[in-house]
């Protein structure tokens, strides 16, 4: 231990005795605990009113009577679809007669379909 | 064995910390009771002498610290981070926004007149030796010496680059050699 260590180590013996408590440390809680009831209460979200309430069940029915309304339409669809097949078959002069097709024959089915398919992805990913 | 001691001493602060984060407030309690001593000297030093103005700078340190403990990252001790918040309030409290120029001059009214040996304890004797110093000096004496902080955690403390903190106490303890001579290093074990 060199000349500087010793006066240092000589002045570290010269620190004041640690302090007792008192009380300090009781009284500090104290200060802590109206510190906290003095602090804002977290924001929680406000309670919908009843009128917000039945103003969301209201457009919640319009969206699914609207909806229902859409799948209707496209079931009717497809079966007027379906019989007026029918009937042009049946009142056919030729009569019913079935042809194999060649695979690229469906492109251009398969292309408009495919188009069709993405816009209705498009239009649903869009609306959420 | 000290070691041992110390690492168990600090295990046990640091499961106090991280209650206290989690808002335990009787492991925060046993925090406070932990550095009030030290903190309460540092401001005790700070106000010169004013114990109860002293107390309340500690008792808003520690509100302070427990509000924003949340804040505490951990580079430093804790003890380091409270010395810091226990100034900065004391600044606030005096309305500066950093220690005042004048407390780098030395208190030429504090010299004191007397013969060491003349007064009873250790303590007293160094305490009087002290007052010769500037008050940034007597800061960091007190700081690494008496809040036992290291050299870096002094200058963070104080807000001082390391350099002219070193300087601040190659000075303050050229100048207690001069003035305690009649101690001598041996006699203080």
């Amino acid at each position: 231990m060199n000349d500087d260590d010793s006066f240092e180590a000589f002045l570290r013996a010269s620190a004041p005795k640690p302090l007792a408590d008192d009380g300090f440390v009781a009284r500090t809680m104290k200060a802590v605990d109206a510190a906290n009831a003095t602090l804002p209460a977290r924001r929680r979200a406000a309670a919908p009113s009843p009128l917000a309430i039945a103003r969301a069940i209201a457009a919640e029915q319009r969206r699914h009577e609207l909806q229902a309304r859409s799948w209707r339409w496209a079931i009717a669809g497809v079966a007027v679809g379906y019989l007026m097949m029918l009937v042009t078959v049946v009142t056919s002069p030729s009569g019913l007669r079935l042809e194999t097709m060649s695979p690229s024959q469906f492109t251009p089915l398969a292309v408009v379909t495919a188009i069709g398919a993405f816009w209705v992805a498009w239009r649903t990913l869009r609306n959420g | 064995m000290v070691n041992d001691e110390n690492e168990r001493v600090a295990a046990a602060h640091a499961g106090w910390l991280a209650l206290a984060r989690d808002g335990d407030r009787h492991a925060f309690a046993r925090l406070v009771r932990a550095h009030q001593s030290r903190v309460r000297l540092q401001l005790r030093r700070l106000t010169r002498g004013d114990a109860a103005l002293a107390d309340d700078l500690a008792q808003e340190t520690f509100v302070q610290a427990w509000l924003h403990l949340n804040e505490f990252r951990g580079d430093a001790r804790l003890a380091t981070w409270l010395h810091r918040i226990a100034l900065t309030r004391f600044l606030q409290h005096v309305r500066r926004p950093q220690l005042p120029q004048e407390w780098c001059e030395p208190d030429a009214d504090d010299e004191p007149g007397h013969d060491p040996r003349a007064v009873e304890g250790l303590s007293r004797d160094v305490e009087r030796a002290l007052q010769a110093l500037s008050e940034i000096q007597r800061l960091a004496v007190v700081h690494c010496f008496h809040l036992d902080l290291s050299h870096a955690e002094a200058a963070q403390v104080l807000g001082l680059p390391l350099g002219t903190l070193k300087s601040h106490l190659d000075r303050a303890k050229t100048r207690l050699r001069e003035l305690l001579g009649a101690w001598q290093p041996e006699s203080a074990t």
